[in-house]
């Protein structure tokens, strides 16, 4: 909060860099320059997204479905639950869908730990009893 | 529509393609970016889209009397105060409102008089406090020549440009107009930490701020009289956690956006709770409101400039608006105020502290400073006062059932010290990232990148919870 008088991003600006060329700039996204030319920036970005892309469609057909299902019911969603479905289906019989249940099973299993196991109620236990 | 969500990504990939396609005219593109914008908002309610479009024209006109008036002074100022009254009193009618009916009509029920007033429901627009805020620093920087003016469409962008629009960070006009005036170039350095603070935002948001408030810190708050005392101190650290994962995984998100698009965003949050200081906190904490806080209002008050007294005043007065400005809530106002008064006695320590008293050693500074602000968030996150006071009663095992850690899992404590652990990693770790990461091949970085994406979906919980700085 406020600061007596200073000017903050002057502040940034003067900050020292580190062993990388590192320093506090006015945005988290700007970097020292390399030590060679990159170039083809945009080329380089459409295609890093494709590939994620591809990879999302390919082994998340899940994450697809469920939003699917989520539209609100008109014709087109209609359609688009379709089209989820089946791919959903084309997917899984590659075993794509499989990683990302898998993945999802551990961590829910990890989730399900306690400190303690949960000992029964009184009245359990003697339901058990008897 | 939300960041971590299907259709935002749907929604992104065509504003990516039309936005580059479209490179050829800066214009267009920055109309294919302003309907898109009013696309994003229209989707929480169409009615606010023309809000936003009237006050981008209120500022946008208020500024150019502004100038207009260059050679009288008294009309320059008189232009301000309007604009600025303008901004105050859409913000106040919409957060305010109903807050101020309620309170005025219990102050005439203690003096007797017995009226049920008519309190309308106003809706919150989503980001209203941003926008507006956004706004009037942009006649303030005219007017106090600090920044250029900007053309309507410019004007127009800057107030609706949809990466910071709902929860910030606040991009003030000097910084982003300038941006807008030509075709932005890609480079793989941007377009590399991007990508990096997308997918560390979605982590920080999708599994530690979800699991925290779905596992633990929404129950116990919802009822902190239930809970027991270590209970309730999980989730006061928890929420500590959440709201900083939660919201500079906002921040990250939308400056990653931002720069997958062309635009560099300004800083919002550097690992706040390593402060060791109250003044260090708001350093790094929600950087471009406090920014925003110091330049407008603390220095409009008086600042440091007419004593220490004065200086205090500004301190305690611009903390005190500056938790108003999260709602319109007296925990709000408790919040501010806690932090106004550490503000101010820290302040006043380092003038009266006697000269042979050592300083504490910076881990005791920063630990004192991280539990006077954990102090804050039970005020800031408690549902009412009579709330916040039980769960500080619960905490010293009055009126709470015996001790219990019925809430707590291992996971979760894991997540709170995960969340704990990323302030004490180097400053530059992410920026590190991104400089590897743009050293290599497009396709290897787009399958890691959607591969940790698909991680982040298996772990998150179902659904997907509003970001808690939407209310504000």
């Amino acid at each position: 909060m406020p600061r007596d008088g200073s000017v903050p991003d002057k502040v940034i600006e003067r900050t020292p860099a580190d062993a990388n060329g590192l320093a506090l700039s006015l945005s988290p996204v700007d970097l020292p320059e390399p030590p060679a030319p990159l170039p083809n920036g945009l080329r380089w970005t459409t295609i890093t997204i494709a590939w994620a892309t591809l990879v999302l469609l390919l082994l998340n057909a899940h994450a697809l479905r469920s939003w699917a299902y989520q539209l609100p019911p008109t014709d087109l969603s209609a359609k688009v639950v379709t089209l989820a479905e089946s791919w959903y289906d084309n997917v899984d019989r590659f075993g794509l869908n499989r990683p990302v249940e898998a993945m999802h099973g551990w961590w829910q299993t990890a989730k399900d730990h306690r400190f303690r196991e949960e000992q029964p109620a009184p009245a359990d236990a003697g339901r058990a009893a008897g | 529509m939300l960041f971590p969500t299907l259709t935002f990504g749907l929604f992104f990939l065509l504003v990516y393609a039309a936005t580059w396609l479209a490179r050829g005219s800066n214009e267009w593109r920055k109309i294919i970016l302003l309907v898109a914008s009013w696309i994003f908002y229209g989707w929480w309610d169409t009615r606010f889209v023309l809000l936003l479009i009237l006050s981008a024209i209120l500022n946008w006109g208020a500024a150019r009397l502004i100038l207009a008036a260059d050679e009288k002074p008294w009309l320059r100022k008189a232009w301000l105060v309007l604009g600025v009254a303008a901004n105050l009193t859409i913000l106040g009618f919409f957060k305010y409102y109903g807050f101020f009916m309620v309170q005025l009509e219990a102050l005439l029920r203690l003096a007797g008089w017995e009226r049920d007033l008519a309190i309308m429901q106003v809706v919150l627009p989503v980001g209203i406090s941003f926008f507006t805020f956004q706004g009037m620093s942009y006649l303030i920087d005219i007017y106090r020549r600090q920044t250029a003016p900007a053309a309507l469409l410019d004007m127009t962008l800057l107030m609706s440009f949809f990466p910071h629009l709902v929860a910030g960070p606040i991009v003030r006009a000097s910084h982003l107009v300038p941006q807008f005036e030509r075709v932005p170039e890609m480079t793989r350095g941007m377009a590399a930490m991007g990508i990096a603070l997308i997918v560390w935002g979605l982590f920080k948001k999708a599994v530690i701020a979800s699991e925290l408030a779905t596992g633990l810190v929404d129950t116990v708050f919802f009822d902190p009289s239930a809970h027991g005392s270590l209970d309730l101190i999980a989730a006061a650290y928890g929420y500590a956690v959440q709201i900083y994962c939660d919201f500079s995984a906002y921040s990250d998100m939308a400056i990653g956006i931002a720069a997958l698009l062309g635009y560099r965003f300004p800083h919002n949050f550097n690992q706040p709770y390593r402060a060791a200081s109250l003044q260090d906190f708001w350093r790094r904490w929600h950087i471009s409101l406090s920014s925003w806080l110091r330049d407008y209002l603390y220095v409009s008050l008086g600042g440091s400039h007419h004593g220490l007294r004065r200086l205090c005043f500004s301190l305690m007065a611009t903390m005190l608006l500056g938790g108003l400005w999260h709602g319109a809530s007296w925990n709000f106002v408790i919040w501010g105020a806690i932090h106004g008064s550490v503000l101010v006695a820290e302040r006043l320590w380092r003038e009266y502290r006697p000269k042979s008293w050592r300083p504490l050693p910076a881990w005791l500074d920063i630990l004192v400073t991280f539990h006077i602000v954990l102090l804050g968030w039970i005020f800031f996150r408690a549902a009412s006062f009579g709330d916040a006071l039980a769960f500080l009663g619960g905490v010293a095992g009055r009126g709470a059932p015996a001790v219990s850690t019925a809430m707590l899992t291992p996971m979760l404590l894991a997540l709170i010290l995960l969340g704990m652990t990323f302030h004490f990693m180097p400053r530059f770790t992410i920026q590190q990232v991104g400089m590897r990461l743009r050293a290599m091949p497009a396709s290897l970085v787009g399958i890691g990148a959607g591969l940790l994406i698909l991680v982040v979906d298996a772990m998150r919980p179902e659904g997907v919870a509003p970001f808690i700085y939407y209310q504000f």
